[in-house]
């Protein structure tokens, strides 16, 4: 059993997961594949802004 | 056999089933009534017997007893007299049952209703007994503030005895006690009291009553229970059982002859009402009350028809009648389903749409419909709070539940207004159209909507029929194909730390394997199975029907084959961790969210474990955290578990009904698993010896799945750090992708997406500029 500072900091970290994928509504584990994509569409619609 | 023919039988046999010392030794006499045929018993020349249906209630404005007596005093008066006559007084149980398979307590011998086997059994604290039990029942609904004298709530004055012989009293000895006590304690004179005999059939036992009744009014009934199994095959109780259940609403008010019960059994809450609703006494109804008991509906009265002989008799058009009348029987019904809710609600049910909380918002629905059919300015929980004011010196849990009950009325008042606001075009479109009594019962059930709200008038046993359905659980349909009730129990080893054992193939067939002993645990009281091998072969699944273990497996084995066994242990862990953590889980969630929190139901996988529980709304963010965090407080404190194998009548007593969390336990001993002093359950499952044993618990998620249901899911120890694990990877990587520490991922996720947001609105306003 992990220690009750280690419990607590992983479930530190996991509210702050639930609540980055609360903002774009999503499942937390498809939250590195959206970010992603949200990262490419931003850069892609930039440039277009740029042309 | 309906009741009907086993009364014939009874009937034959007078001296048998019905003749007791007390009519030998004063001279009552076996008449048959002229106008209804039953037969009765009497001192008098009489020949019509003393039932509503045959004579009016003549004690109103002239009561037969010594003197008046409110509702708190007629119970003194009966409780005294009974107490003096050797019996245990107790207090009421409660009306949500949770020991036997009912919603509610319909009667007060209900308190003593136990299964063994799932057959009937009694569990009397003490012999002979008496209370006052409160008790709800939806099939007098439509005579509720009718009749004069029904209720859906009401106090059962329960005098009960358990005779074998040589313990307890039987037929003789009840009757004289309900003699004496109309008479002595009454001051009821002994020629106003009839007899008349009955037969009373209940769970897989029956027997004769005789009901006593006074100047039209049945003010108990004494049932002999005293053969078990149904008419057709039966066999006499070696134990047999005396039910006397009174009216404590009808004694008050044959020494008070109010015009009707109502009047006089609700302390201050009937006069308000009355006041807020500007009734008055009204002398043209006076006969009409003393005649109101023929108002007595059920499937094979047409209540029309029973309204115009009643309006003949007084010579009134229906019309005038009714409309003289039915404010009076909306308030005293508001009266009476507000007064089941407290009790209801204080007992810890919750109105809903399943199970026995359907019943529960049937009738609030139909309080919020009078109200606004009376046209008052008041609340029910305002009325619900004169009950409490009235009630608390006899049941002063009702003050400490106060709060809760006022906060689920209004909760439920809400809930009915948006129900309404959402339906209104539904309402719209169906007001004026005529619908059949089906569609409006499928229109409740789908919508909520009572056929009032749509201005619909349906027959006063509309509501019987829907409450109805919805009156005890629905029995657990599929049964195992295989019939093993010849085989002896399997010797059961998992309740001690046994992972590896042999045993004897008493029985194989098919895929499945009987041994003489297992330790493998069989997937019960919401427990999935244990997996391991057999000789090697793969476990599958492990059931358990009736007291026999039976083991699917991949392969077959021989029947007298020695075996080896061996059970998966890490799997064991897991399942014993979830299942108490479903225990701390279910106990803090009482403490955190209410009394009124009870499981509902509950699965303990590998994976994760799930507890479904009774609370009327859905839990916020801040509640699920305190839930977490106080269960792992009592994971910190590592209370020990311990298991003790107690008597069912002294499991009781000693933890109450709380035991009861997975509903009730058809076996005469129980298995009781405390965690410290928090929790008490009923339990056959597996579970860990401390609360450290568990592991860390985190709770995954929650919703309300059903109405007045919550789900929470979790899972522990080394599951729940797996868990975390994984959601920690996560997180890395998504911080790592937006180039931040991990506490700055919500931040910038919410930075990104406002500028995608930004640009992708930039982007569109220029396409349309072109």
């Amino acid at each position: 059993m992990i220690s009750e500072q280690e419990f607590k900091e992983l479930k530190k970290k996991e509210k702050l997961l639930k609540q980055a994928a609360a903002i774009l509504k999503v499942e937390e584990k498809d939250l590195p594949r959206v970010i992603e994509r949200f990262k490419r569409e931003l850069k892609e619609m930039e440039e277009k802004l740029k042309q | 056999m309906a009741k009907e023919e086993i009364l014939e039988l009874f009937k034959k046999k007078p001296e048998r089933f019905y003749k007791v010392k007390l009519f030998d030794e004063l001279g009552f006499k076996r008449k048959r009534c002229k106008n209804c045929g039953k037969f009765f018993w009497t001192l008098t020349d009489q020949e019509i017997c003393n039932d509503s249906t045959c004579r009016p209630y003549e004690f109103i404005g002239n009561p037969p007893t010594k003197r008046p007596l409110d509702y708190f005093e007629t119970w003194q008066t009966i409780e005294k007299f009974f107490v003096e006559n050797g019996h245990t007084p107790l207090k009421s149980y409660p009306v949500v049952c949770r020991w036997f398979p009912l919603y509610f307590t319909i009667a007060g011998i209900v308190d003593f209703y136990r299964l063994t086997d799932d057959k009937l059994d009694f569990e009397f604290p003490a012999n002979p007994v008496i209370l006052p039990q409160i008790c709800l029942r939806f099939n007098d609904l439509a005579n509720t503030g009718v009749n004069s004298r029904s209720y859906t709530c009401f106090g059962m004055v329960q005098q009960s005895s358990l005779f074998d012989g040589k313990q307890g009293y039987w037929k003789d000895e009840c009757i004289e006690l309900d003699f004496r006590l109309l008479t002595e304690a009454f001051g009821i004179k002994p020629e106003e009291i009839v007899f008349i005999e009955d037969a009373w059939i209940g769970p897989s036992a029956f027997g004769p009553c005789l009901e006593y009744h006074v100047q039209g009014l049945e003010l108990g009934n004494a049932v002999f229970t005293e053969f078990l199994g149904t008419p057709e095959n039966f066999v006499e109780m070696e134990k047999k059982v005396v039910d006397m259940g009174g009216g404590w609403e009808r004694f008050t008010w044959i020494t008070q002859g109010t015009p009707t019960s109502y009047d006089c059994v609700f302390g201050p809450v009937v006069e308000k009402l009355k006041k807020l609703c500007g009734l008055k006494e009204d002398k043209s109804l006076e006969n009409y009350w003393k005649h109101a008991g023929l108002l007595s509906f059920d499937e094979t009265s047409d209540p029309n028809a029973i309204r115009s002989l009643v309006a003949k008799r007084l010579n009134m058009s229906l019309e005038d009648l009714e409309r003289k009348v039915s404010r009076f029987e909306a308030m005293y019904a508001l009266a009476d389903h507000t007064r089941a809710i407290v009790f209801a609600i204080s007992d810890l049910g919750i109105p809903s749409n399943v199970g026995g909380g359907y019943n529960l918002r049937v009738i609030l629905r139909r309080a919020f419909d009078f109200i606004e059919k009376l046209g008052l300015e008041v609340k029910v929980e305002e009325i619900a709070s004169w009950h409490i004011d009235y009630l608390k010196k006899m049941f002063p849990n009702l003050e400490d539940r106060r709060e809760c009950i006022e906060k689920i009325i209004k909760i439920e008042e809400e809930r009915y207004k948006k129900t309404k606001e959402k339906s209104r075009r539904l309402i719209e479109s169906l007001a004026g159209k005529k619908l059949s009594e089906e569609e409006l019962i499928k229109i409740y059930e789908s919508e909520g909507i009572t056929p009032e709200s749509l201005g619909i008038k349906v027959s006063p046993l509309f509501y019987t029929r829907l409450t109805q359905k919805h009156e005890k659980p629905v029995e657990a349909g599929e049964k195992f194909p295989f019939d093993v009730s010849a085989l002896q129990p399997t010797k059961v080893l998992y309740y001690q730390p046994v992972y590896e054992f042999e045993a004897t193939v008493v029985k194989a067939f098919d895929n499945f394997v009987i041994l003489d002993q297992t330790a493998f645990y069989p997937t019960s009281g919401g427990q999935v199975h244990d997996t391991g091998f057999i000789n090697g072969m793969e476990i599958k699944e492990v059931i358990k029907v009736g007291k026999v273990v039976l083991h699917k497996i991949e392969g077959t084995l021989k029947e007298g084959e020695k075996v080896y066994c061996k059970v998966d242990e890490n799997r064991r862990k897991i399942l014993r961790q979830h299942h108490t953590a479903t225990h701390i889980i279910n106990a803090v969630a009482r403490k955190v969210l209410g009394e009124h929190v009870w499981q509902h139901s509950a699965y303990k996988d590998v994976d994760k474990a799930r507890l479904d529980i009774t609370h009327y709304d859905a839990l916020s963010e801040e509640e699920v955290e305190k839930i977490e965090a106080e269960a792992n407080e009592i994971v910190k404190e590592d209370l020990p578990i311990s298991i003790e194998i107690l008597p069912r009548g002294e499991a009781e007593r000693k933890y109450g009904f709380r035991i009861y969390q997975g509903g009730a336990v058809p076996e005469k001993e129980l298995r009781i698993v405390s965690i410290g002093e928090i929790d008490h359950e009923a339990c056959g499952g597996l579970h860990c010896n401390s609360t450290g044993e568990v592991g860390w618990i985190t709770i995954l998620r929650t919703k309300r799945v059903q109405d007045g249901v919550v789900r929470l899911e979790y899972c522990s120890g080394d599951v729940a750090i797996s868990y975390l694990k994984e959601k920690e990877k996560i997180l890395s990587e998504v911080a790592k992708k937006l180039e931040v520490t991990e506490e700055k991922v919500p931040e910038a996720v919410e930075k990104l997406f406002k500028e995608w947001k930004s640009k992708r609105k930039e982007l569109k306003k220029r396409k349309i500029g072109k």
